[in-house]
């Protein structure tokens, strides 16, 4: 008695699938040259982001004075300090774009 | 950026041992390093300062003992600090290394480097001036008979006592570059700013017009001349037959229908008071003309000792006292013989420049000007931003070469700035936090600690040696009252007047110009770089004896 009226709606339901991922596929796509240029705007502020992670230093842009990135810390929202790279807590996961500076307290962005 | 937060994430969990590693490393660096670099630091600057016959100041942390080279130390400076926080022992230590590299030095050779300065000391205090005394009679007593004698020949004391006196001619231009009436308005400025008596337009007009007459006549200060003077006519009139002004002749001969009553004799009270005290009638009051054939060792000698304490005087009248002589050394100084620098030290300055009087301005501008003749001036004072007037502490401050600053908290800011700042070790990260604490650290600089900040050079951290007692280096030892016994006796003697000849030479000029009613004839008088060239009195009979006529033994 149900067997056409399930045969249709099995066949309704993967048609709506298919339009709904095929949607999102196309707004995927459309929005991927976005996206695409948006991460290469991002790009160089990674590339120097992670290079001073990896030097370990990097110069105030107010008052050119060396900080570490890596020093005895305190998280601002944990309030645990651990020696580490000042930008990330590993005991409540924050991650900080940028810290004050030591001696003029102005802020260094790194990401 | 929010994207790349978790692969961040994952990058600082992965990495978070070597991060800490490197922390760790950091933190024992921030600890051990800046000591280190601020060590080398100062070393690098001590270097600079220095040169040829550098002058000690004192010792870094690190124990390095740092100079300075004359040329820069004998500028003008600032010595500033709390009572006992050690400025006067600095002063003790550079002017007794003064005092015996000019001894050591050879007399033929005549420069800085040399050792030969020549120095003044204005001593309002005592304290200095006793101990560079004590010095003076322990450098003395190591020397042969001719070193003695070219010591004490090279010094001259400023000291009064009731027994006796270094004789003062205030009104007397001989010498002087000054016109009579600028000294006579330099001096009734500083009578007038130094006294706590009160001085109304008239009397003071008056005062000035009474130094006046005095300058050109080369008369002393003298109440029984005085009184004569303004209410005798018929002795007026014959005084100013000799005075050629015709200003003062015009004033003094209409001087009953000028001046009121009342004022001359509010003028004629001030001057009893200033000459009740005996040291300062018998010092101002001696005729300049009997000081001719005094031996009495006066100008020339290229260091000066002068006690301007309250230990016999009124403290105004020893401030005084100092003020006239700070404006003589001034006058004469852009005559001086520039192969030698000068140098000229005023012991508690914000005590004498206080009153902002005329003395202010020429002691400014000396300090700015003088060091083109090679003369420098040392303020040491306490409390200078709250005792001064803020133009005249930042004119001073624009016009000193080096500060040297003790325990202090308003004149701390001036050297924060050229403090290096990585000499707060262990201190607090932020700027302000770290201002403030240097702030606490200066109020509370332990005794004999300073910072000395030679424009330039980064300030130093120093230490002031220890300045060992004089007599304890000699053999025997000789105490502290022995010193001042020798003292009193080679130096001090030989350049004041005997109590009883001050007072006979007053008092042969009263006869011969108050109860007389003459003018002696005025001689030319002595060059004042040379010694006296008239006949050598050393007591009150010979005095006398020379004064009426007769001639005087002379002394050897």
């Amino acid at each position: 008695m149900f067997g056409g009226s399930i045969w249709r709606l099995t066949v309704v339901w993967w048609i709506v699938q298919a339009i709904r991922w095929g949607t999102l596929l196309l707004l995927y796509l459309l929005a991927a040259p976005i996206y695409l240029l948006l991460a290469l705007c991002l790009l160089p502020r990674l590339v120097r982001g992670l290079r001073a992670i990896r030097s370990g230093m990097t110069n105030c842009s107010a008052c050119a004075l060396p900080n570490s990135l890596n020093r005895l810390t305190t998280c601002h929202r944990c309030g645990a300090a651990e020696y580490g790279c000042r930008l990330f807590c590993t005991n409540c996961g924050r991650l900080s774009h940028g810290f004050p500076c030591d001696r003029c307290t102005a802020v260094i962005p790194i990401f | 950026m929010k994207a790349f937060d978790p692969l961040l994430a994952g990058l600082f969990r992965w990495t978070h041992d070597q991060n800490a590693a490197r922390a760790h490393a950091y933190e024992d660096a921030l600890v051990q390093g800046p000591a280190r670099a601020a060590s080398t630091a100062w070393s690098r600057a001590a270097l600079a300062l220095g040169g040829k016959g550098a002058l000690s100041f004192g010792t870094l942390p690190s124990g390095d003992l740092v100079s300075v080279r004359r040329a820069e130390a004998l500028r003008s400076a600032l010595i500033i600090g709390a009572s006992g926080a050690g400025k006067t022992r600095l002063l003790l230590h550079v002017l007794g290394t003064l005092l015996r590299d000019g001894v050591a030095a050879p007399s033929s050779s005549a420069t800085a480097a040399d050792g030969h300065v020549q120095f003044e000391l204005v001593d309002p205090k005592y304290e200095t001036y006793d101990v560079l005394g004590q010095t003076l009679a322990a450098l003395w007593s190591e020397l042969d008979e001719e070193g003695q004698a070219s010591l004490t020949d090279a010094v001259r004391v400023i000291d009064w006592s009731p027994e006796a006196v270094t004789p003062f001619a205030p009104f007397d231009a001989r010498g002087s570059i000054t016109t009579p009436a600028y000294l006579a308005h330099l001096r009734t400025d500083i009578a007038i700013q130094s006294s706590p008596a009160d001085y109304p337009e008239a009397v003071r007009q008056a005062l000035f017009m009474l130094h006046r007459l005095l300058v050109t006549c080369r008369f002393p200060l003298n109440y029984r001349f005085v009184e004569r003077l303004f209410f005798e006519a018929a002795y007026r009139a014959r005084i100013l037959e000799r005075v050629a002004d015709a200003d003062i002749r015009a004033y003094f001969s209409s001087v009953e229908s000028l001046v009121a009553p009342q004022t001359l004799r509010a003028l004629l009270w001030r001057v009893q008071k200033d000459l009740s005290f005996p040291e300062i009638r018998l010092s101002e009051g001696l005729p300049p003309a009997a000081l001719d054939h005094l031996a009495v060792r006066g100008a020339g000698c290229p260091i000066v000792l002068g006690n301007y304490s309250s230990q016999f005087l009124p403290a105004s009248k020893g401030r005084e006292r100092a003020n006239h002589r700070v404006t003589d050394v001034l006058l004469r100084a852009p005559q001086r013989d520039t192969t030698r620098p000068g140098l000229l030290v005023l012991e508690e300055a914000s005590a004498l420049l206080a009153g902002r009087g005329e003395l202010t301005e020429p002691l400014l501008t000396a300090t700015r000007t003088l060091r083109s003749v090679g003369f420098g001036i040392w303020y040491c004072t306490q409390d200078l931003q709250n005792a001064l007037p803020s133009p005249l502490v930042r004119m001073l401050q624009l016009n000193t070469r080096w500060w040297a600053v003790f325990q202090t908290l308003e004149e701390a800011e001036w050297v924060y700035p050229h403090v290096l700042a990585t000499s707060h070790v262990g201190g607090p990260s932020d700027e302000a936090a770290r201002h403030r604490e240097f702030l606490r650290r200066m109020a509370g600089l332990p005794r004999r600690a300073f910072y000395l900040a030679a424009k330039g050079h980064p300030a130093l951290p120093l230490q002031v040696p220890l300045v060992a007692d004089p007599g304890t280096t000699l053999e025997p030892r000789q105490s502290a009252a022995e010193l001042r016994a020798i003292f009193q006796r080679e130096f001090a003697r030989p350049c004041q007047v005997a109590a009883a000849v001050a007072e006979a030479a007053i008092q042969t000029w009263e006869a011969e110009v108050v109860d007389g009613g003459g003018i002696p004839p005025v001689s030319p008088g002595p060059p004042t770089t040379a010694a006296p060239s008239g006949p050598r009195v050393s007591n009150a009979a010979e005095l006398i004896r020379h004064l009426l006529g007769a001639t005087p033994t002379v002394e050897p």
